[in-house]
């Protein structure tokens, strides 16, 4: 299952990369090809999962940077589902490393189906959305954009629950329960 | 990583690229934010389900009681009561215990009503220990961790020192009790060893008339045959931490405490009355009493014994002789620090009990040769050791000099048994 992973950040970062160099933008071709060795070696060795995490959040940054400097946005889509999943499955090799490896094997294919599948819609849909002829004004796309954010919000905030609230440290008002 | 973290940094890209998407009207952009969004939403589809899990755990343990080197078989049964999900078990192994064979963590899916089962063997060393539970991990679609949590189930496990099969030893002290036994009493009467004679007294049984005495002196004398009793025997292990050094991997103290279950067995089955102390860490006193109770009690006793480094039980001048009834037999299982242990043993004796010493030698277990200062070390400790055992046998003390590589059966038949005795 990590190699699995480790191959997708590779390809991932490979796209990214090949993305930058296609736009003529060597400086990100470089960095994507130095983070994407970085981040290969992290999900193949035991180092903490926020490493994992942070350079994810980098690896977007460039593709959002890369985008924005004219790479080939089906690549970098490509790029950011490989990357996505390829953190997902680094994730969870480490989460089941402690059970059984029969247990193990059965559930990395099942996994690796669950990927898959996700992978493709939603590349699928990305595509889609790049090749459909849309256009909307600024205020339409806010307003979707708001939406959007609303409906995640509420979905996050059922699954997760109110926010735990801390309690006050000292004494307790007498008057108040 | 939980659910949380995950669903927190999924869900944290995708508001980012939305926004930066938006303002910078890039289509490409919103594009990246989309495999973002399908991730986050497909986490949060079985969060939204509100049925919780509830979990039924049994587990069992063959026995609750073993020897040591008896392996525990242990059989861990989860049922799940809740919504159908995936469950990874992981049974929480207390330090000091390894698992010999079989699994302690399994990843299942697992639907309502369904057991999953762990099924595994555990080898323990002495002492009393605790499985306290099962950490249970439901997984969710991507194998997302959406909850963690333990399911306490206690079980307790008392691994008792192990014991072996003693040859006759034979004690005398001064002082036996009034029931038969196997001690000889040095008291004339009914028995099987020849202890003297004396003149007829009606009510005599004929058969113990001695007619060789009666043909020479033409008066009737019995033949006396010296009773056998049983004793009181009080058995003591010194769990100093001063006297009880660890020179090698192995503990010497682990011996003494097998030293100490053979001799209190062997004595509650030839009878006797059997105490125990052990002074270390407090005065852990098991009061004297017969049979297979109080050798349960022993063994318990035994199983819990630690070595502990207390001022007040610094030497051995404080074990409180009130406990044993004078005369009666002691037991000393203890390595023995200094000279002030033997003037304590020498003053026992002087109040009259009669005293084994099993004394372990914990340089038995180093090998030699690791260093020329270390061997000489070695060599005048030895010397002093054997000067001290010396000391002690000169004023009547019983000792067995143990030497560890070889089994305390073998040290006590050749110390403290009849052929053992004789040859030496």
């Amino acid at each position: 299952m990590r190699t699995g992973a480790c191959m997708l950040l590779a390809s991932g970062t490979t796209a990214l990369a090949a993305s930058a160099f296609l736009a003529r933008q060597d400086a990100l071709g470089l960095s994507a090809v130095f983070l994407g060795l970085l981040w290969t070696l992290i999900a193949a060795s035991d180092v903490s999962q926020r490493v994992l995490t942070v350079i994810l959040v980098l690896f977007v940054a460039l593709c959002a940077v890369t985008t924005l400097a004219g790479g080939m946005p089906h690549l970098l889509t490509a790029a950011a589902v490989l990357g996505l999943f390829g953190w997902d499955g680094a994730l969870a090799a480490r989460t089941i490393s402690p059970f059984p490896i029969a247990d193990r094997r059965r559930f990395a294919g099942r996994h690796s189906l669950e990927t898959l599948t996700l992978g493709g819609v939603s590349f699928g849909l990305a595509a889609l959305g790049l090749e459909a002829p849309l256009r909307l004004g600024f205020s339409a796309t806010l307003a979707l954009g708001l939406l959007s954010v609303l409906i995640l919000g509420v979905g996050v905030r059922a699954t997760l629950g109110p926010p735990v609230r801390r309690r006050r440290k000292g004494l307790r008002h007498p008057l108040r329960p | 990583m939980l659910r949380r973290g995950k669903l927190t940094v999924a869900a944290g890209l995708t508001l980012a690229l939305f926004l930066v998407g938006i303002s910078l009207r890039s289509g490409g952009i919103l594009a990246l934010a989309i495999p973002f969004l399908m991730y986050t939403g497909a986490q949060l589809a079985p969060g939204l389900s509100r049925r919780g899990s509830d979990f039924l755990v049994t587990r069992r343990i063959e026995r609750d009681r073993v020897e040591e080197g008896v392996p525990l078989h242990v059989t861990l049964n989860v049922e799940n009561r809740g919504r159908p999900l995936l469950l990874g078990l992981a049974e929480r192994i207390p330090a000091g215990l390894t698992v010999s064979d079989g699994e302690t963590t399994a990843l299942r899916p697992l639907r309502n009503g369904e057991k999953l089962t762990l099924d595994y063997t555990l080898a323990a060393p002495r002492g009393e220990h605790v499985l306290p539970g099962t950490t249970a991990l439901a997984f969710g679609p991507l194998l997302i961790r959406e909850a963690e949590s333990f399911l306490p189930r206690e079980s307790r496990v008392l691994v008792l020192p192990h014991a072996e099969r003693l040859e006759k030893i034979e004690i005398r002290p001064r002082k036996t009790r009034v029931y038969s036994g196997s001690v000889r009493a040095n008291v004339g009467g009914v028995g099987t060893d020849f202890f003297g004679c004396r003149d007829y007294a009606p009510g005599d049984d004929v058969r113990r008339i001695n007619w060789r005495v009666y043909a020479r002196r033409d008066a009737l004398v019995v033949n006396e045959y010296e009773q056998e009793r049983i004793a009181d025997v009080g058995v003591i292990l010194d769990a100093r931490d001063r006297v009880n050094l660890r020179l090698s991997q192995a503990d010497p103290f682990t011996y003494s405490v097998r030293a100490a279950a053979s001799l209190a067995i062997h004595f509650l089955e030839e009878g006797n009355r059997v105490g125990l102390l052990i002074y270390g860490d407090c005065l852990n006193w098991t009061y004297p009493a017969y049979g297979r109770v109080q050798r349960e009690r022993i063994l318990d006793a035994l199983a819990s014994a630690r070595t502990a480094d207390k001022v007040v039980f610094e030497d051995l001048r404080y074990i409180p002789t009130r406990l044993f009834p004078s005369r009666s037999q002691l037991v000393v299982v203890s390595p023995l620090g200094d000279r002030d242990d033997v003037e304590v043993l020498g003053t026992l004796r002087a109040r009259g009990y009669q005293i084994i010493l099993v004394a372990p030698d914990g340089f038995s277990l180093e090998r030699p040769g690791e260093s020329p200062e270390r061997d000489l070390a070695r060599r005048i400790l030895r010397l002093k050791r054997a000067l001290l055992l010396s000391t002690l046998a000169e004023i009547g003390v019983q000792v067995v000099d143990w030497n560890l590589t070889q089994p305390f059966a073998r040290a006590a038949a050749r110390f403290l048994g009849r052929r053992g005795r004789r040859g030496r």
